[in-house]
This record gives structure tokens, sequence and C-alpha cells, in this order.
């Protein structure tokens, strides 16, 4: 059988790693960060439409400050966290991954899902920058 | 602008048609998307991109869902490309920020020409690139140096294939060539808001001996990443229209579905041709917005 790592062969296949589990987490993790968007979206535009509420000239970057706004019944707050939960759920992916991988004892694919992390990151604080 | 009745079912009509077509042609959707924000909704290029990737967001998370669970996506290579992926985007992003919008749209209709070509010719899978395991070796062959990389051994991949009735394996070749490819295909996603997988897909089949259903599965399940790594930069902008992303978003998201129902029953080169004409066409309308 073709199993030894070190002639680069298959060893380290996706089932070899004991990931199903691993890939059922993340299916769910996609699915649940898509719906879970998809409704705050849902929810915002409706809202937005039945009140006919404006666009603000620009958006806000204070999570907590949205929720304020969609407690207030605000819709484009609903619509903005949507959005931000929809650009979370890849995020949410990647730590998931980096999670599994350690539970897995699996060093240097942690490792790499913890660097794509760290890539977000810079994208998030070049952005607030 | 107000987020009204008016417009918005436009736009969530929009983001159906984006979301079908690109369930049927197996991209992100984004090269149809962009032109018509553009051309027919008469949004900035700037928003009409950073829409495009939000909604690119939408059908990765979607589709990736799927791939992971059937086995098609190879978690362990994405991942790794993703370091690329992210890095291309984030310049790509930053770089968009800086660029005026007709030198992007000039950008993004040029990017359109070799799409439709792509689309055109389409990819067809060697018949030597993987085998079943009972096979007695396994291809792509690899160099010397690349039989004792364990990373590159740890990084093979295996899935059940339908159409083939058995289950393929296969290996990672030239991994620094996937790297490249895929900083590229982030900074063309980060730039002009497109998946790239109409240039990563044949490039990860071809380069790196990934067979052509995995290496489908496993852009898309990148692509998610990639995007948000730029989306955030344009949402720091303040280039992310929240009624309008919305909109077209959740539009994307139920076109997807359509277009995955749709897919089985029109899937045929015939389609995929006439697509890449439209897109030639697309090309050629932009061309003449920039330079009229």
């Amino acid at each position: 059988m073709m199993n030894d790592k070190q002639s680069g062969s298959i060893s380290g296949g996706e089932q070899n790693h004991g990931s199903h589990a691993l890939a059922r987490a993340v299916h769910w993790t996609l699915l649940i960060g898509l719906l879970f968007s998809a409704l705050l979206m849902i929810v915002g535009l409706f809202v937005a439409i039945a009140k006919d509420q404006p666009r603000p000239e620009s958006l806000i970057n204070s999570v907590r400050e949205l929720l304020r706004m969609g407690g207030e019944g605000n819709g484009v707050a609903w619509m903005e966290l949507g959005v931000l939960m929809l650009l979370a759920t890849p995020v949410l992916r990647v730590i998931v991954l980096a999670i599994g991988w350690s539970l897995q004892r699996d060093g240097r694919m942690a490792l790499v899902a913890l660097v794509v992390l760290l890539l977000l990151a810079v994208s998030v604080v070049l952005s607030v920058g | 602008m107000y987020a009204t009745l008016s417009n918005i079912w436009f736009l969530i009509a929009a983001g159906v048609g984006t979301g079908i077509l690109g369930a049927i042609l197996g991209t992100g959707g984004g090269v149809f998307l962009i032109p018509l924000l553009l051309l027919a909704f008469h949004v900035p290029m700037h928003y009409a991109v950073a829409t495009s990737i939000i909604s690119v967001v939408a059908t990765s998370s979607a589709v990736a869902s799927v791939n992971v669970e059937r086995g098609t996506a190879n978690m362990r290579l994405g991942m790794t490309l993703e370091i690329a992926t992210a890095l291309g985007a984030i310049v790509g992003g930053w770089t968009a920020g800086l660029i005026p919008a007709p030198a992007l749209e000039t950008l993004f209709a040029i990017s359109l020409l070799p799409t439709a070509v792509l689309m055109w010719r389409g990819v067809t899978e060697s018949a030597n690139d993987s085998v079943d395991l009972s096979g007695g070796t396994l291809t792509p062959a690899l160099s010397q140096r690349e039989r004792g990389n364990t990373f590159i051994g740890s990084l093979a991949g295996r899935y059940f294939d339908p159409r083939r009735g058995r289950e393929i394996v296969y290996r990672i070749r030239r991994l620094w060539a996937g790297l490249g490819i895929s900083f590229i295909a982030g900074n063309l996603s980060g730039l002009l808001g497109i998946g790239g997988g109409v240039f990563k897909v044949p490039a990860l089949h071809l380069a790196c001996g990934v067979p052509i259903k995995a290496a489908a599965a496993t852009s898309n399940f990148m692509i998610g990443v990639t995007a948000t790594a730029s989306a955030f930069l344009y949402f720091g902008r303040g280039e992310i229209r929240p009624a309008l992303t919305a909109g077209v978003a959740l539009g994307v998201m139920a076109g997807s579905a359509i277009g995955s129902w749709i897919s089985p029953k029109v899937q045929g080169r015939q389609v995929k041709r006439l697509f890449a004409v439209l897109l030639f066409g697309v090309a050629v309308q932009m061309f003449l917005r920039v330079f009229k």
C-alpha cells in the first residue's frame, strides 16, 4: 500500500487525517454563517423598505453601534451586520480548521491556518487604518 | 439613494441571474455581475467591485459547504494556497484603492478577454492525472525533491467520482507553481472583484496535477477567504453599500441554489461557448464605455 509519507505518496490525504468530523464542522460553520447572514440581510431589507429608511452617507464601523442602531429598528444597520456576518463566515471556517488540526496534533497545518488568520487580521488592521 | 422597492427588486433579480449563471458555468459570477452593475445600474466601478466581492464570498461559502462534505475540496491544499491568495488579495484590494475608476474598468475589460477564451476552450482532463486505489503507480510523477518532502506528501487528496464510479487519488506536484498561481489569482480577485477560478482551476490542474473536479472544488473553497481578505479593505474605504450589497448577495445566494439544480440539465459545451461570446461582447461594451 502506498502510504509512506516520506516518499511523498498518499498518506496525508483528507480521510487519513480523520478529517471527516472536521469536514462536517466546516460544512456546518459555512452553512450556519451563510443562513444567519442571509437572515440579517432579509430582516434589514424588509425593515428598510417598510420604513423607507435612507442609506447613511458613511458606513458604521463599530459593531456595538450597529447593534444599537439595529435595536432601534434601523434596517440598514441589520443589513450591514448581515454583510459583516457574511465576511466573518470564512474567517470562522479558518478558526475551526486551526482548532481541528491542533486537536489532531497536526502542527504544520494548524500553523498554516494561523498564518492565514494572521493575513486576515492584517487586512482588518489595514482597513481600520 | 434609498433602499426602495423600485430598485431593490431589480438588484435582487440581477443577483439571482448572476448566481444562476455562476452555478451553470462554474464561475463566481463576478465577470457578469460587475458589467451588469456598471452598465445597467450605473453603479460606480469601486462599489461594483466591492459588491461583487461580497457576492463571491456568499457563493463560495454555499458551494464549499457542499464540496467539503462530499470530500472533493482538498482542505489541506486549499488552506496552504490560501496563504498566497490572501496575500495577493490584500495587495490587489489595496492597489484598487489607488487606481482611478476608468483604469480599473479597463483592467476589468482586459481580464474578460482571456476569461472568455478559457470559457470557450474549456478544460479537459487527462486520463493520466489520477489513479484508483488499486492502481500500481501514482501520478503525477514527482521530482526527487518532492518525493522527499513530507509536507507536499501530506497535501495529497482523494475523493469518490460517481461519473467514473471509483475513488480518485492524487498527489500534488510543483507546489511553488500553485502558490504563484494562487497569488496572481488572489491579486486579480482583490483588484477586480472576480473569483479567479476560471484561471486557477486549469492552472492547478496543469501545473500541480490536481484533477479538474478537485481543482474546481478546492479553488471554490479558497475563494471565500481570498475575497474576504480584500473585502475588509473595501469595507474600510466605505465602498461596500449595505442595501446594494445585501440585495445582490441575497439574489446571488438564491440564484446559486437554483443554478445548482438547473446545472445538470443544461450543462454542455455549447452553453459555455454561448456565454463566452456574450462575455466577449461585454468586454467590447466596456472598452467602448471607457474610451468614448
